[in-house]
């Protein structure tokens, strides 16, 4: 299940989208320029007290974080079996970092404000031919999907299984494709319908 | 005033509507037709989202090709899947989408956003994630997002046909009580009986144009006409 900007207005909500967007692109940077392990306890212990500062819902935060924290467990362990700790502590400290401040972003703005900002941000973008606008829907058309793809994934898959065909990548990637592209087009006449002009 | 003059649309070697005249002046039009006899065409073709191969449509004068902003503002449009017309993740950022695009003041799109959502009894939706909604309710964001822009003339391309008795008949009540010229492609030829007018297409062509008393028996004659494939 996807929480996208939980329905609660605390002083994280506030902060307009624009800064916390500078933070997380800035935290993210500095994260990867320091090895000292207090300094990374220092961002990892930051990270983790926004979110609870917003009294963002643990389970929220916990069910988006559940991915990336396998996968930094994942990373974590290879390198202890192939270099040393220290580079495991270093990579865990700096993704969590780095996710956890990207699940409170996502918690607490709304992908419209998101959107905005990025779009103010990709102004400068112009002199070299990108479209600020085409970049904001396009962010938007990404989260918007994501749970509408798993659905179709989940339809088709459900399909197959009744045909016998549960083993087969083939019987879900054509059908996939076919309706994701024929989903493009239906999106791009109803985009253009209520009077999105391209530049 | 809807005006088709002389209008064929072909897709390659296919004709899908051969030399279309007409004028649309009522309320609520049906169109009705079997699977490929153009009808989505010439719903298409209302908004300017496709082009005549041959001949002009018009709405109040304005020519779809030429003036398709203003025919686009004029003409709302709302589609068979909901989900394939939810651009923004959240039922308020979607229903804000088509005003933002029309460079509305944030206060405007705002009281405007406020007031079809209210009319349309989804307030308490208006943060919910757009895919978490039911059928019913996605079509009724739809339906909301596109009326929000106040388009003189709403074109529905078969909007119950993926609805449960009760949405569809939530959404059937919410096109009767609308103010705009409503123009319905469908299947459902009892939801069509109210209207003032109905286009049966086949072949390409219209094949009856005539209130809801007679069109109606026609197509359902027509249709049991055609021999099984």
């Amino acid at each position: 299940m996807f929480e996208i900007s939980l329905d609660r207005v605390t002083w994280l909500h506030r902060v307009p989208a624009g800064v916390k967007l500078a933070v997380l692109a800035l935290a993210g940077a500095a994260v990867f320029l320091v090895a000292d392990h207090r300094v990374l306890g220092g961002f990892v212990a930051v990270a983790l007290l926004l979110p609870l500062s917003a009294r963002l819902p643990v389970r929220a935060v916990a069910r988006q974080s559940l991915p990336a924290a396998i996968l930094i467990a994942l990373l974590a362990g290879f390198h202890v079996l192939t270099s040393e700790p220290d580079t495991a502590i270093e990579v865990s400290a700096r993704l969590a970092t780095v996710i956890l401040l990207a699940v409170t972003l996502t918690l607490t703005t709304r992908v419209s404000a998101m959107v905005e900002a990025i779009e103010t941000a990709a102004r400068p973008l112009r002199l070299v031919g990108v479209d600020p606008a085409k970049v904001g829907l396009t962010l938007s058309l990404a989260i918007r999907f994501i749970p509408v793809l798993f659905a179709l994934v989940s339809e088709i898959r459900e399909a197959q299984k009744a045909r016998g065909l549960e083993g087969s990548v083939v019987a879900v990637v054509m059908p996939l494709l076919v309706r994701t592209l024929k989903m493009a087009d239906d999106l791009a006449d109803a985009i253009a319908a209520r009077g999105y002009d391209a530049e | 005033m809807i005006e088709f003059d002389q209008v064929t649309m072909r897709f390659g070697e296919l004709t899908v509507l051969d030399r279309i005249s007409l004028s649309i002046a009522e309320r609520r039009v049906a169109v009705v037709g079997a699977n490929g006899s153009g009808k989505s065409t010439f719903a298409r073709l209302l908004n300017g989202l496709i082009a005549p191969t041959d001949g002009h449509v018009r709405i109040d004068g304005l020519d779809t090709v030429k003036d398709a902003r203003a025919v686009r503002r004029k003409v709302g449009f709302v589609f068979q899947n909901p989900d394939n017309q939810i651009v923004y993740p959240l039922v308020e950022e979607d229903v804000a989408f088509g005003l933002k695009n029309l460079k509305l003041p944030k206060d405007e799109i705002r009281t405007r956003v406020d007031a079809v959502l209210a009319r349309y009894g989804m307030e308490h939706l208006r943060t919910r994630p757009a895919h978490l909604l039911s059928g019913g309710q996605k079509q009724m964001l739809a339906i909301s997002s596109v009326l929000v822009m106040e388009p003189a003339y709403v074109v529905f391309d078969e909007p119950t046909t993926l609805l449960d008795l009760r949405n569809k008949r939530r959404v059937t009540r919410a096109i009767a009580e609308m103010p705009q010229t409503a123009v319905v492609v469908s299947h459902d030829l009892e939801f069509l009986e109210d209207f003032e007018r109905v286009l049966v297409f086949e072949g390409g062509g219209i094949v009856c144009d005539a209130p809801p008393a007679v069109a109606l028996p026609f197509y359902r004659d027509l249709m049991a006409s055609v021999p099984d494939v």
